[in-house]
């Protein structure tokens, strides 16, 4: 006990911490050693137990936490430290949280509010604007500021959508018109010959033959049909799926080669510049309509003894396919109209045609993400179709 | 009534004293006596920080500062070796 109570002083003559508690006492726990006048108010404890009891320490009540170790030779001894200090520091960290977590909340919800309130302002004249389009006002637009945050990109973006509606929107009707105007021709065409062989009262040959007449001006409206769904296929991009790899340059020649035995009788030559390999990534059978509707155009405008000039390549990252005549071109003026569906420029009005060939020239070209461009050929005209290079 | 008052009056210390808290012994005077000698003992012929700590520690405790003394006189305690030099 001696040597215990002597390690007891030790310790406690080195708590610089001020915190330690020990307390040794003999079997009916008398205070034998150690930094406590008696007991503390913990009755009942046994050996092995950690119990919290207040204590006096220079006048000032703290708490303190302490083991009871009963020894071999019956003594007791009490172990501990105050926790005065750590339950205030807990306390303190708790309070801290606690106001922490509060501040957080209320900057959230204030955050929260404000952000809203902030997106309510801002997309206002969106909703504003839809709700006008939606109600028939179609040439309203959302204002943008010159600044060009995210919020002006996005209506700088939805006033190009409706941009784009209006067209597409003012496409149909146009188209609608167009259809009327030129459907109405052939049919009544082919309804007036059939009206003329029954009249006559005609011999089945004669009526035959008007027949077959009226059959082909029909099979014109349907060709024409068929070129206007297949244009509405290629812009709503259901081809694109179809797109792969593929080397154009040989699709290219068969088609130089078709296209030259059918200018020959009218002499027309067709001169290629081809490269070995031309890779795009496509719709092949789209591109290759695209290319032969060039040709065509070509075909039917040039003189008699002419060369039309297929050339294809690569540059800035684009390839392009350009079909070069010598026939009356189209003013530059017309250029642009000259993509839409059913325009006819003048030198065409007295040859065959529907007036779709480079509208669905100018739809494959956007649907591969390129163009279709016009230039003079002095003379004649230069058509260009760009697509992006594999 | 007058003797139970004073049975009362008599009573009061012993039941205060017996639920009074436990006493820490170690922030008196006294024990500031106690450390002040031991670290006398220890830091007998050994003048450094340490003593300076010691001299410090006792003369707070003179000065009535009982537990900034005993803080300076347990750090000088804890760095002076317990063998005499």
């Amino acid at each position: 006990m001696p040597v215990l109570l002597a390690a007891i002083a030790e310790r406690l003559a080195e708590d610089v911490d001020d915190d330690a508690i020990y307390f040794a006492t003999d079997v009916a726990r008398r205070r034998l050693g150690g930094n406590l006048d008696r007991w503390p108010q913990a009755d009942g404890t046994e050996d092995g137990d950690w119990f919290e009891t207040q204590v006096d320490r220079a006048g000032t009540a703290t708490r303190a936490r302490l083991a009871h170790l009963e020894l071999p030779d019956g003594t007791h001894l009490l172990v501990g430290r105050d926790v005065t200090e750590r339950q205030r520091l807990g306390t303190l960290l708790g309070e801290a949280v606690a106001w922490s977590l509060g501040l957080m909340v209320l900057i959230a919800v204030a955050g929260g509010w404000l952000v809203r309130r902030v997106l309510e302002r801002r997309l206002a004249p969106v909703a504003q604007t839809a709700m006008r389009f939606a109600a028939g006002e179609l040439s309203h637009r959302i204002p943008t500021r010159p600044e060009g945050d995210e919020f002006d990109r996005l209506a700088r973006t939805l006033n190009a959508m409706l941009d784009r509606i209006v067209v597409l929107m003012t496409g149909v009707r146009d188209i609608s018109d167009a259809i009327a105007h030129d459907l109405r021709t052939p049919i009544a065409r082919a309804r007036a010959r059939l009206e003329d062989a029954l009249g006559e009262g005609a011999d089945a040959a004669a009526l035959r033959a008007a027949i077959e007449r009226a059959i082909a001006d029909l099979d014109g409206v349907v060709a024409i049909f068929q070129a206007l769904l297949r244009i509405a296929e290629i812009e709503a991009g259901a081809r694109r799926a179809a797109f792969s790899d593929s080397d154009l340059s040989p699709l290219l020649g068969d088609l130089a080669e078709t296209y030259a035995v059918l200018g020959d009788p009218r002499g027309i030559r067709i001169e290629t510049d081809l490269p070995a390999h031309l890779t795009v990534h496509g719709d092949r059978d789209l591109l290759a309509q695209a290319v032969a509707n060039l040709l065509d155009n070509a075909l039917k405008f040039s003189p008699e003894g002419a060369a039309i000039r297929l050339a294809a390549g690569v540059a800035q990252g684009r390839v392009h396919v350009s079909v070069a005549d010598s026939g009356p071109g189209i003013p530059p003026v017309e250029r642009d109209r000259a993509r839409e569906r059913f325009w006819r420029g003048e030198a065409a009005r007295h040859s065959p045609g529907s007036g779709l060939g480079l509208a669905l020239v100018d739809a494959v070209a956007r649907l591969h993400g390129g163009g279709l461009e016009l230039e003079d050929n002095d003379p004649g005209l230069v058509a260009r179709l760009l697509i992006p290079a594999a | 009534m007058r003797d139970r008052l004073a049975w009362l009056l008599l009573a009061m210390p012993l039941v205060g004293g017996a639920d009074a808290p436990s006493r820490v012994t170690t922030v008196t005077p006294e024990y500031c006596a106690e450390l002040s000698a031991l670290a006398k003992t220890r830091a007998a012929g050994r003048p450094g920080p340490a003593s300076r700590l010691a001299q410090e520690g006792r003369e707070l405790c003179a000065q009535g500062h009982v537990r900034a003394g005993i803080h300076k006189l347990r750090r000088a305690i804890a760095m002076l070796p317990h063998q005499p030099p």
